[in-house]
């Protein structure tokens, strides 16, 4: 092939640098414009789904809503082995408690608790629930 | 405005766009913005707003003068002030969880290609060479819908397709958004051989996205990967603009 000819590659460009792509996100896994998109992948290799639920006086609510929490332990906020595809509701979830501790009791805290809504889905169809607390405590609501 | 020139306008518009999500994730930090809820963000120190300002103009003016000018230095400028804000981004967060918190951007990805297959383009033609940019661009987004259905394969084989898959995400998912959207995505997540059929065809359009990279399939599949890009957003409530419009825009610029 002649460099005059090499504009032909033009039909073909998109596909060289497909492959570049790939080999670059086997390299770099994720770096900045290159992703493997593994994040949601690993969620069909699982029986249950977890999903990251929080109630105030015993009931569902926006943990966001509520501070000065007391007697929970930030670290308890995790999936553990729970699957979950909510990762992100989890990592801050946990920064929100870290980042809002009582310092001393406070009048008007109510019971809280922090877990996961875990579903499973039976081969006929049927959606099971069930519901794990992981941490618990009293939080003032903003 | 031709279809070349839409299409770089959605591209100019929608680097703008990826930079102040990105910074409206880093400056509401301290509250819950990735499950959208601002409501506990504090009032950031002034000088994250002036460094939110200040990117903000630096970042309008470079997708500007990118689309007027079609120069690589304004488009340099973009992808490096996504770099930035990515860093920033990271900073706020331990260890590598930004990507767990699944902030992608796909206009980034397509300047930055974009830019390399302009600068390796074999011509010393400058028009000829942007179609080649472009064209790298259309690859390297084909081959980032391919790997998410080659991912799910290598990672979870054909599970996609049982109930652990699609109808375990429907169900999870049922507890969140509008009532008529919950009740839909309960039912569905209630008929396995449909969900089976429909998670399926996901991983098979994914796949089909790697042809995004031919043009002669190209519009064809665009469309496919719309379909695909909107049905999770309606199903799986995750709203993502940047993948909605990048493969139209793409589509757009190359085979006008």
């Amino acid at each position: 092939m002649t460099w005059a000819e090499l504009p032909q590659l033009l039909p073909w460009w998109g596909s060289i640098f497909a492959a570049l792509y790939f080999v670059a996100a086997m390299w770099f896994e994720d770096a900045f414009v290159i992703s493997t998109y593994r994040m949601y992948s690993p969620t069909a290799d699982r029986s249950e789904g977890a999903v990251p639920t929080f109630f105030a006086a015993g009931v569902e609510a926006r943990m966001i809503d509520y501070d000065r929490f007391e007697g929970i332990d930030p670290t308890g906020i995790r999936w553990d082995n729970f699957a979950c595809s909510h990762q992100w509701m989890v990592h801050e979830a946990r920064r929100w408690v870290e980042e809002h501790l009582a310092q001393r009791p406070e009048p008007g805290a109510v019971e809280v608790v922090w877990g996961f809504r875990v579903f499973k889905v039976t081969d006929a169809g049927e959606v099971l629930e069930t519901f794990h607390p992981m941490v618990s405590g009293r939080a003032v609501r903003r | 405005m031709s279809l070349h020139d839409a299409g770089l306008a959605i591209v100019s518009v929608m680097l703008v766009y990826s930079w102040c999500v990105s910074v409206l994730l880093w400056l509401a930090a301290d509250g819950m913005p990735y499950t959208y809820v601002l409501a506990g963000m504090r009032a950031p120190p002034a000088r994250y707003v002036a460094f939110a300002v200040v990117g903000t103009t630096i970042q309008a003016w470079a997708a500007w003068s990118f689309f007027h000018t079609g120069g690589w230095q304004p488009e340099l400028l973009a992808v490096f002030m996504l770099w930035v804000i990515r860093e920033v981004q990271k900073r706020t967060w331990d260890a590598d969880t930004v990507v767990e918190l699944g902030r992608y951007v796909p206009f980034g990805t397509a300047v930055a290609f974009h830019l390399l297959g302009r600068a390796l383009a074999p011509t010393s033609d400058p028009v000829l060479a942007d179609r080649f940019g472009w064209e790298a661009a259309c690859g390297a987004l084909a081959m980032s819908m391919g790997l998410n259905g080659i991912t799910k394969f290598t990672m979870s084989g054909l599970k996609w397709t049982s109930v652990s898959g699609l109808n375990l995400m429907l169900a999870e998912r049922s507890v969140f958004g509008p009532r008529p959207l919950r009740q839909l995505r309960l039912l569905l997540a209630r008929s396995p051989r449909f969900t089976a059929a429909l998670g399926m065809l996901g991983v098979v359009l994914e796949l089909a996205g790697l042809l995004f990279a031919v043009p002669s399939a190209r519009l064809l599949i665009m469309v496919g990967l719309v379909l695909t890009v909107l049905g999770i957003e309606v199903l799986l409530g995750y709203f993502e603009p940047e993948w909605t419009l990048v493969y139209p825009a793409l589509a757009m610029i190359t085979l006008a």
